[in-house]
């Protein structure tokens, strides 16, 4: 479900007497927060429990294979203790990806470079893909949402490029303008015919979930969000986020 | 098994709070020939207080980063008091940030607890030979632009003691001068020998001058 749909009433509810809300207490910036402190309850009860479980299990059957090779045992023994070993693995293998896509970074305490930089490596390591990354100008203070919406865009691009791209090398550039951050993520790959993201029926597509995900953060911090792709002419998402003064507002969607 | 460090076994302490994962642990750990566990403590606390005691007894520390009194601090203390023992980071997180933060506190290996437990003896014992056990992403990501050059494997420390050996300082010498322990010079020149993959002092001041001065 898009974001936007949990909160009707934010959308109408954007000023507050005497002004433009601050950054910092604005429904649509709560929201972000909200989810990612969701994601870090249910990532750390994940971690406390299976995997410490799964390590372990692992650990004494692995002794036990070796004990067994060193005295001799039934190759059926032998085969079912490796299939066991594999499954533990496969269970374990499994929950790395989940924990590592869904545990926030320490949002709070680094900075927005740092964050994509952490983000950038992961990336790396898991697929293999080079990534060139170029930031200038990222401003020293960015509000929490925008730091959140920034990593979680840039996760989402990036695991696109992976999936559906075809090519190993993707582009990532982050910079800042007088009072908005820009993030463009492109690539040489493939492409594709972009659907109308305004068209909830259209674009409900399972391929396409991501994208509105992406689209639904960036809006509810009034920025832009747009796709550049056409089918063998590469990929590129470009998405603005302007830093201060940030109201709840969906119009920005609609922009070109 | 011939290792560089089958003359002794590598001498282990786990540290962790999560007593199934060290149970675990040391009984993989045991059954191997070149490597025992010489303590399991539950926090980082416990942890500096045994390495202070044991000193110079342990080879490598495993550490949980989510222990109580977290692992990094712990680490980040281990290098304040320049304890002579080797890190391997063992954590469930596979994370880019969980990786950044390892290598910034500097560690010299990092394990998950989401692969083979094999996997961890095999980088207790990699990291015992002094090499830095790290996901090539983060290598990568360390050798490039962080820091200057190939030479980034060395800590800050290990260029100090690097320098002076260059000017012709003995150990003792080189002790006083950053007030430490000839112990703990020793220590560091073992590193450098084996990072720099050299064999004496001399190899490795040869090759800091061909390489200029590191910053």
């Amino acid at each position: 479900m898009p974001l936007f749909q949990l909160l009707p009433n934010f959308v109408t509810d954007r000023r507050q007497p005497g002004g433009i809300a601050t950054t910092s207490v604005l429904p649509s910036h709560r929201i972000l927060s909200v989810a990612e402190e969701e994601l870090a309850r249910i990532v750390l009860d994940i971690h406390d429990g299976p995997v410490q479980y799964l390590f372990s299990a692992l650990s004494l059957l692995t002794g036990v294979q070796n004990d067994l090779a060193k005295r001799g045992a039934s190759p059926e023994i032998t085969a079912r203790l490796a299939q066991v070993g594999m499954l533990l693995e496969s269970s374990l293998y499994e929950i790395k990806y989940f924990l590592g896509t869904f545990r926030p970074p320490e949002f709070r305490q680094r900075s927005l470079p740092s964050i994509v930089e952490g983000l950038v490596i992961q990336h790396e390591e898991w697929t293999g893909a080079t990534v060139h990354l170029e930031m200038n100008a990222v401003p020293e203070e960015v509000p929490l949402a925008v730091k959140i919406a920034i990593y979680r865009v840039l996760q989402e691009a990036l695991s696109n490029a992976n999936r559906h791209a075809g090519v190993a090398e993707h582009q990532v550039r982050l910079w800042g303008e007088p009072g908005k951050i820009c993030l463009e993520v492109a690539d040489n790959g493939r492409g594709f015919e972009p659907p109308d993201l305004e068209n909830p029926v259209e674009s409900s597509h399972a391929d396409h979930i991501g994208l509105l995900g992406m689209r639904d953060r960036v809006a509810l911090l009034n920025g832009v969000f747009r796709i550049q792709s056409s089918p063998g002419q590469g990929t590129k998402i470009m998405v603005t986020i302007p830093l201060e003064h940030a109201e709840t507002s969906f119009s920005a969607v609609d922009e070109p | 098994m011939t290792s560089p460090s089958s003359e002794h076994r590598i001498r282990v302490v786990l540290a962790d709070d999560h007593a199934l994962v060290t149970e675990g642990l040391r009984s993989l750990i045991d059954r191997q020939p070149d490597m025992e566990v010489v303590q399991i403590v539950q926090n980082g606390r416990e942890l500096l207080e045994f390495l202070e005691r044991a000193n110079p007894g342990v080879d490598v520390a495993v550490i949980d980063v989510q222990m109580p009194s977290n692992g990094l601090d712990a680490l980040a203390e281990i290098r304040r008091r320049e304890l002579p023992v080797r890190v391997l980071i063992l954590t469930a997180f596979g994370d880019g940030e969980s990786m950044q933060k390892a290598l910034h506190y500097g560690a010299e290996g990092f394990a998950l607890k989401t692969e083979s437990p094999q996997q961890t003896i095999e980088a207790i014992r990699q990291v015992a030979q002094g090499r830095l056990v790290f996901p090539r992403a983060a290598q990568r990501w360390m050798m490039g632009g962080r820091r200057l050059d190939a030479t980034s494997e060395l800590s800050q420390r290990e260029i100090e003691v690097l320098e002076k050996l260059a000017q012709g300082f003995t150990n003792a010498e080189i002790a006083a001068a950053l007030s430490v322990s000839e112990n703990t010079i020793r220590f560091h020149l073992k590193n450098i020998y084996e990072k720099l993959g050299v064999t004496n002092r001399t190899e490795a001041v040869a090759w800091f001058l061909r390489r200029g001065s590191i910053h």
